[in-house]
């Protein structure tokens, strides 16, 4: 599959999210936006979920996995962020159980740290987390 | 919390620090750009000055060629005419 392709998929699935769902109109922006983020790396692994991203504030947070780079992209109401760390500054993995059916993946970086809290039947986002610790463990 | 909710946790430093640091340099940017774009006119009119001066240079000098030239070929006539007559 070709990396615009892998690419356009995951901008689909964003919009799919419906709580909040983005708006249609924007996202031939936040295509641009994530093909412009991503530049050029090879996407392994992508996974996109609707999140509480602060106080009353909810949205959209895709982390797209690269050959060279884990990525974050927030997307809000208004704006579209993103973050981006180099995997060779990945220092930790961490899952725990926070709860009888939720549980925290952290990942922890040499100068920051980000991670989801879920529901422990989400299986798609524990796959996920699963491959960036696997990919740490194969490199350290 | 609803136990269903998905939550983004960790901090959001690097992001805020990078922006601080894109934010600073546009300040930077800004503040240098009117300065920049004078001394880059001003060198643009300097070197157009330079190169007209180069020119007329050239061309008075070939100007005085030309009546050295001339003059010494007066010189030559007014010696012949001069000869002649003394004949």
């Amino acid at each position: 599959m070709s990396k615009e392709k892998q690419l356009s998929d995951i901008v689909e699935e964003i919009f799919k999210l419906e709580s909040p769902q983005i708006e249609e109109s924007r996202k031939e922006k936040i295509n641009k936006f994530i093909v412009s983020t991503v530049n050029g790396d090879e996407p392994i692994a992508h996974l996109a979920v609707n999140t509480s991203l602060g106080k009353d504030k909810d949205g959209v947070i895709a982390y797209i996995l690269t050959d060279k780079r884990l990525i974050k992209i927030e997307i809000d109401s208004k704006d579209v962020q993103s973050a981006s760390f180099k995997l060779s500054t990945i220092v930790s993995v961490r899952r725990k159980l926070i709860d009888a059916d939720r549980e925290q993946f952290d990942i922890y970086f040499q100068n920051d740290s980000f991670g989801l809290k879920y529901p422990t039947v989400d299986k798609r986002i524990t796959e996920f987390f699963q491959k960036i610790e696997q990919h740490y463990l194969d490199n350290s | 919390m609803s136990k269903n909710k998905i939550e983004s946790t960790g901090s959001d430093n690097f992001r805020k620090e990078l922006q601080d640091k894109i934010d600073g340099l546009r300040d930077k940017i800004d503040e240098k750009l009117p300065e920049r774009t004078f001394f880059a006119i001003l060198t643009i009119l300097v070197l157009i000055l330079l190169s007209v001066l180069g020119y007329l240079t050239f061309q008075v000098s070939a100007l005085n060629a030309k009546y050295d030239l001339l003059d010494k070929r007066t010189l030559v006539i007014e010696t012949e005419n001069n000869m002649k007559n003394n004949k």
